[in-house]
């Protein structure tokens, strides 16, 4: 629109007719349209999320005993988990794996993020560190899993052997800068410093004003954070992929399984990523509510 | 022993100098305000005594002990910020609480303390409720029994009463006071309501532009005040230039229009000064009698306030004076246009040496 | 034809009513002030006249037509808020000239418009600061000046001095309405500060709980109360509880506490009812020698503020009951001190009689 050519003043101009006549329209979306604006949104969930859930339910079902085409009973769900290939087993441990790695590398990047989060705040470099720490969040998962498997790995320091560790550590890495941007506006909207002040006022130290007073301040903001660094270390593969040795993680583990062509079964274990996310959410979601 | 003593502090922002070589000491029980236009460094005044800030310059000395390294939360000091602060995730009760507990005392102890800080400012039924919860009053009276359990003997205010209507500010004002007194405290106030500050306080303190224009007892801030800008920020004024003509013994003559001359009782001046005088719109009575010092005009404007009715004077030079009037039954009797002769005695003019600025921008708020 | 009208508006918020069957009409050129407490509905009022809240029940007329179902940018109407709401990325131009701009105006009419305004504000010089370089003042003048240019008839202030210093907002009062009357604007101003309407307004709405107690212009409100919520709420007041001992013509007798009795201009009581006497403030004076005649009590002065233009006291009467005057410095004034025994007196026809309240008296006038 020429109009918004440069904050509000006018350099560039269309002809009025054309102006006057987007004008026109402009006002009758506004005001014919709202009944619609409740629906767009719910389209567009239904569209990218449901939509994709339901077709590979669909699926898991379809092929469940054998496969629908051929008959065989080798290219059903049931055949590959408990047959030969036994990935039914893989799936619990790939599971048990992907827990540990979720619930340490969320806490351990909590723990790092709220203290970063208060220097980026208050101290006159902050907007630097914030800076530097969104570089985690540009470069490729699989870049990221590869400099942290060449500098901590049996290449670089050796201070921590290819497995689960590393998954972690890795995990880790992606996790604070994610935190760290969910508690900014937490503590950005909450007048941290002043609450801060009052509690000092009121004789505590500074370390007994955060615990006791900043940080249920932005409890909303970690939670958060919580929850965006959960699912996502539980759905990553990129970075997993390249460090992992042999503890495979659920996400891990469907790539695996795309490989060896076991189709019904990678179907099966996205089906069971999705229910074990919802239900892990559900819990957290309970938790926190109290 | 001087309960808070500042010696010449000063605090800078970038190029703003806040405070401004402060030099101020307070009385151990005094109550204190600090008034002022916005900008003019009571906050940083009070925030430096608190330690909530470290001047650039200058020593802080709490009941003779030197603070400037101390922390805030070893100063002793119960600190009301101006929009309350009560921890919005505690009850009043864990509010009220909070200071005892973060400094480790026991709840045997806390508990009594706490009952009876709830019973003084009238709460005690609503102990659980949270902060959101209450009135703006309400708020305010907890965030002051907080400052004050910890019994800590100096009570900062930034602006206690900023977050209210004016009616409850009118009315918890007095009850700031009271307590500070019946606790035997010593308080300073920070405000920008010169009424406030005048009716509650033992001394008043006026600033500006980060320094200390005049401090003084309220009454004689209003009667005589030694700044042409206490008198302008203290209650209103009205201002006209002059040059003094005569002097005498009993005070001096000064010129503020042809053929007006008004006579006052300010006895340092020199013939020729370039001068501001000033006089309260409370004491120009109206009507012509005997006094010297006769002004007459013509009302510009009535505008009535209740049971006061301030008349706009234009005078033959063009200047203009308010004139307060209190009604009776009827309307003032003067309309718009009408002629108008008001009386001032000598005693009621003030006269200061014409600022350099001019008077607008001495007198600016802005 | 009224400019505004609101007939039967009422707003609920969930179980609050903040609007209660809200009748109000406000000609053209009016400047009235919405007075009340916090929590009273004024804000609900403006936002509802704004078109930014939809009301339950009613109907509101601008320039005569049913507007409850027109939005906001098309009621002529401009809403400006106590925290001036300036586009802080905007500069005052920018900001000053945003409602010609958005409403497509020639670039011409833009730049007329927006200078003349910005030089009747006095703010000519400093078009390209941002508001965060501004004072409040200044800012204030913005936020007028953005609101004036838009084109807008009625302005809908929403306590557009609250922001300021105690100074500065009775500086700009008598500045803001001689904009807003120079304009030929109209103005809806809500304020808690009943100086300030008594001040500005040529009419004042007295608002509480949602619903109107009294309209009127400011010296009918100020010396005819109807409800002891005005007559505190508006002026302020002494309330005295007794009883109607006698009722003649030229007025009545109240009893109260200790036998006293205090004259009163009639207003229809009946004997025996328990009713209020409110007196205020500026109407009881206080003087030296013997108490004789109506209501001139004895007592001694209890204490004695000083605030700034006027003295206060507290006078206890020998019935216990402590009454406070206020009484503005002037040349010929006498101080009494704490202690000194004087007598107070107060004209039959400067108190107003109220029915006893149902919840009491001391309810009532906690809740103000």
């Amino acid at each position: 629109m020429g109009r918004r050519a440069r904050a509000f003043s006018i350099s560039y101009q269309l002809p009025a007719s054309v102006s006057k006549r987007l004008m026109a329209f402009e006002r009758f979306v506004s005001r014919r349209l709202t009944r619609f604006k409740d629906f767009v949104p719910l389209i567009v969930v239904a569209v990218t999320v449901i939509v994709p859930i339901v077709v590979v339910l669909n699926s898991v079902i379809l092929y469940w005993a054998a496969d629908p085409y051929t008959g065989k009973v080798q290219g059903g769900v049931l055949y590959q988990l408990f047959g030969p290939s036994n990935y039914f087993a893989s799936v619990l441990q790939a599971t048990l794996t992907s827990m540990i790695v979720a619930l340490t590398s969320t806490y351990a990047a909590t723990c790092i993020a709220i203290p970063l989060a208060f220097i980026i705040e208050r101290r006159w470099y902050g907007d630097f560190i914030r800076t530097i720490l969104k570089v985690p969040l540009i470069i490729p998962t699989s870049s990221l899993g590869l400099s942290v498997l060449l500098l901590w790995g049996s290449s670089g320091l050796n201070l921590v052997r290819s497995g689960i560790w590393l998954i972690i550590l890795t995990h880790i890495v992606f996790s604070v800068p994610v935190m760290v941007e969910s508690i900014i506006p937490a503590y950005e909207g909450s007048e941290i410093q002043m609450y801060e002040d009052s509690a000092r006022t009121l004789g505590a130290t500074a370390y007994d004003a955060i615990e006791t007073v900043s940080l249920p301040l932005i409890k909303g903001g970690v939670i958060t954070g919580f929850i965006l660094s959960f699912t996502r270390s539980l759905g990553e593969t990129g970075a997993t992929f390249i460090v992992m040795g042999r503890d495979v993680t659920v996400p891990a583990l469907v790539v695996n399984m795309v490989e060896a062509l076991a189709i019904p079964a990678a179907l099966f274990t996205s089906t069971y990523l999705i229910a074990l996310s919802m239900v892990l959410l559900g819990i957290i979601r309970i938790i926190t509510r109290r | 022993m001087p309960e808070v003593k500042l010696v010449n502090v000063t605090k800078r922002y970038g190029r703003i100098v806040a405070n401004d070589d402060i030099n101020l000491t307070i009385k151990d029980g005094e109550y204190v305000s600090v008034i002022g236009p916005s900008g003019c460094g009571k906050t940083t005044l009070i925030k430096n005594i608190a330690g909530i800030i470290r001047p650039d310059q200058g020593e802080i000395y709490i009941d003779g002990e030197l603070v400037n390294d101390l922390p805030i939360e070893d100063r002793g000091i119960g600190y009301v910020f101006q929009n309350i602060a009560l921890f919005p995730h505690m009850t009043v009760w864990g509010n009220i609480t909070y200071g005892p507990r973060v400094r480790g005392w026991s709840p045997e102890e806390t508990r009594p303390l706490a009952i009876e800080m709830l019973e003084m400012i009238k709460l005690s039924a609503r102990s659980d409720a949270y902060p959101s919860e209450l009135s703006g009053g309400t708020q305010q009276k907890t965030a002051v029994a907080r400052a004050l359990i910890s019994r800590a003997e100096l009570l900062l205010l930034d602006e206690p009463l900023g977050a209210l209507d004016i009616k409850v500010r009118g009315r918890l004002r007095y009850e700031l006071r009271r307590l500070v007194k019946d606790l035997r405290l010593t308080a300073l106030h920070v405000t920008h309501d010169q009424e406030e500050a005048m009716s509650i306080s033992d001394r008043v303190i006026v600033m500006k532009s980060g320094r200390i224009v005049e401090a003084g007892k309220p009454i004689d801030l209003y009667t005589r005040p030694n700044n042409i800008f206490t008198a302008n920020f203290v209650g209103e004024a009205n201002f006209l230039k002059g040059v003094v003509t005569q002097i005498s013994d009993e005070g001096c003559l000064v010129e503020v229009a042809d053929g007006l001359q008004l006579v006052t009782d300010s006895r340092n001046e020199t013939v020729g000064d370039l001068v501001a005088i000033a006089f309260r719109p409370e004491f120009a009575s109206i009507g012509d009698n005997e006094m010297s010092n006769k002004i007459t005009g013509n009302v510009v404007d009535v505008i009535y306030s209740g049971s006061i009715a301030r008349l706009k004077v234009e005078l033959v030079n063009g200047d203009l004076i308010v004139v307060k009037k209190v009604l009776g039954f009827s309307r003032t009797g003067f309309g718009v246009g009408d002629s108008i002769t008001v009386n001032i005695s000598p005693r009621n003019i003030l006269v200061y040496p014409y600022p350099k600025e001019g008077l607008y921008n001495e007198l600016a708020l802005d | 034809m009224p400019l505004i009208r609101l007939a039967n508006v009422s707003k609920r918020f969930g179980e609050i009513t903040a609007l209660d069957h809200i009748d109000l009409s406000i000609e053209d050129g009016e400047y009235v002030c919405v007075l009340g407490p916090t929590g009273a509905g004024k804000t609900t009022l403006l936002r509802t006249i704004a078109g930014l809240l939809e009301p339950d029940e009613g109907e509101i007329y601008i320039e005569g037509r049913l507007v409850n179902k027109v939005p906001p940018e098309e009621r002529s109407a401009v809403y400006m808020f106590q925290q001036f709401a300036l586009f802080p990325h905007m500069n005052v131009w920018d900001n000053v000239s945003f409602g010609p701009f958005i409403k497509n105006w020639d670039n011409d009419k833009v730049e007329r418009v927006t200078s003349e305004i910005l030089d009747m504000v006095r703010l000519g010089g400093r078009r390209d600061a941002l508001p965060s370089e501004l004072s409040g003042g200044m800012q204030q003048r913005v936020a007028l000046a953005r609101g004036i240019a838009s084109g807008a008839r009625i302005l809908l202030l929403d306590e557009p001095l609250g922001a300021l210093d105690a100074r500065l907002r009775v500086e700009l009062r008598s500045q803001l309405r001689r904009l807003v009357k120079d304009q030929g604007l109209t103005a809806v101003h809500v304020t808690h500060d009943q100086e300030e309407a008594l001040m500005i307004a040529d009419r004042v709405v007295v608002l509480r709980n949602g619903r109107i107690e009294q309209i009127g212009a400011p010296h009918e409100v100020y010396s005819k109360p109807q409800s002891i919520f005005v007559a505190s709420f508006v002026g302020g007041a002494n309330f005295i509880e007794g009883n109607v001992a006698k009722v003649e013509d030229s007025g009545s007798l109240v009893e109260v506490r200790g036998g006293l009795q205090i004259r009163v201009s009639g207003r229809g009581e009946t004997v025996g009812e328990r009713v209020v006497v409110a007196v205020r403030l500026e109407d009881v004076s206080v003087g030296s020698g013997e108490a004789v005649g109506s209501n001139n009590l004895s007592g001694r002065i209890e204490s004695a503020t000083f605030i700034g233009g006027s003295i206060e006291y507290a006078i206890r009467l020998e019935n216990d009951i402590i009454l406070t005057s206020k009484i503005m410095l002037s040349d010929a004034f006498k101080a009494y001190k704490t202690g000194e025994r004087v007598v107070v007196s107060f004209p039959p026809d400067r108190c107003y009689v109220f029915p006893y309240p149902k919840i009491g008296l001391l309810k009532e006038i906690e809740a103000i």
